[in-house]
């Protein structure tokens, strides 16, 4: 495009040009460039063309933003930044991560294992093993529910996705 | 522009500190811009308002460790390009299907059309067709740099920013983008 008679042959001259067209040059150096411009055909045809491609990018439109684009925000929000529940967040490790949700699991297993253990009864008075039994009993269940939602974890189907940055 | 962005800078710092109608205002004052730069970039409202709902949630995600480090609009639309970004990359095989998705629902030809008769029309509805294909045919980054220079109207500052380059690489990749767009649409020059 730029011949050996115009002086803004480079590409950093070009630029120059489109800073410009672009109005974003300060009223003196656009003065100045002005001057040239009127005098040089080859820029006088970059100015045009450039604003020509302006002109045909104006009369693109982008069509109105759909009614509803609000409420469903709001509603993925509250979804996304409420409380889930704990399996969910288990499901999103063994998603993610196979090892670590192993991990977790036996962690968690071993914890129950611990809760579940009767202390000795050393010297207790009836009353305080009854009343030790009575409370045993509820973490055996709370353990045993614990393995079941495991299960019915292990049996959901995996989704791959996710999206990235 | 500037007191525009300013003002949302400090709406983000009041949804930082727990005001949800602060959010509201954001979302009402950006929604619009946001959407319709994503339109452009991937072309197709669906997706669009998609990749927009998505910006938008990251947005309030973060907003406990907001800092205003950058103008709310650099960072909306930093998350904004990445996201288009890598949309365009997954469905790059796609992309022949996804352009005519939209004439499906009916957005292709938004072009302003005050053409009156039947060959105006069409002659409209290819010109736009014509500058879809141009844009889209940029690469990603010019494609941003354009939509973002010409309908945003951001300075090469704040492109630089969105996309974390220099001042001195977004004018090069201006000047790419327009070089291109000029040959391809040169017949539309008088």
């Amino acid at each position: 495009m730029a011949s050996g008679n115009c002086p803004l042959a480079s590409e950093k001259d070009r630029i120059l040009l489109l800073d410009y067209c672009a109005g974003e040059l300060a009223s003196e150096q656009a003065a100045v460039l002005r001057a040239h411009v009127d005098a040089c055909p080859q820029c006088l045809d970059f100015v045009a063309a450039q604003a020509s491609i302006g002109d045909a990018l104006d009369t693109w439109e982008a069509p109105p933003v759909s009614a509803g684009f609000d409420a469903r925000l709001h509603a993925r929000i509250a979804e996304e930044t409420g409380g889930q529940p704990w399996w969910r967040w288990l499901y999103t490790v063994l998603e993610l991560r196979p090892a670590a949700a192993v991990a977790a699991i036996c962690v968690m297993i071993a914890a129950g294992i611990l809760l579940n253990r009767v202390p000795e009864p050393v010297a207790q008075p009836e009353q305080a093993r009854i009343e030790s039994a009575r409370e045993s009993a509820p973490e055996v269940e709370s353990v045993e529910q614990t393995l079941e939602d495991l299960e019915m974890l292990r049996l959901l189907p995996v989704n791959g996705g996710g999206s990235r940055l | 522009m500037a007191a525009t962005l300013e003002r949302d800078t400090e709406l983000m710092l009041r949804v930082r500190d727990g005001c949800s109608s602060s959010f509201a205002l954001l979302l009402e004052r950006n929604r619009g811009p946001l959407v319709h730069f994503l339109y452009r970039m991937v072309q197709s409202q669906a997706v669009a308002e998609e990749l927009a709902q998505e910006t938008f949630l990251r947005v309030y995600k973060s907003r406990g460790s907001y800092e205003p480090t950058a103008k709310f609009s650099t960072w909306l639309f930093r998350i904004a390009t990445h996201l288009a970004i890598n949309h365009l990359r997954d469905t790059k095989n796609e992309k022949a299907a996804s352009l005519d998705e939209d004439r499906e629902d009916g957005t292709a030809l938004q072009v302003r059309d005050d053409s009156p008769n039947v060959e105006q029309r069409l002659a409209v509805s290819q010109k736009a067709a014509e500058i879809r294909s141009a844009v889209a045919a940029l690469p990603e980054k010019q494609r941003a740099a354009v939509l973002m220079h010409k309908y945003q109207e951001m300075d090469y500052k704040q492109i630089a920013g969105v996309l974390g380059c220099s001042e001195s690489a977004v004018k090069s990749i201006l000047w790419r983008a327009y070089e291109t767009l000029r040959a391809r649409l040169a017949h539309y020059a008088s």
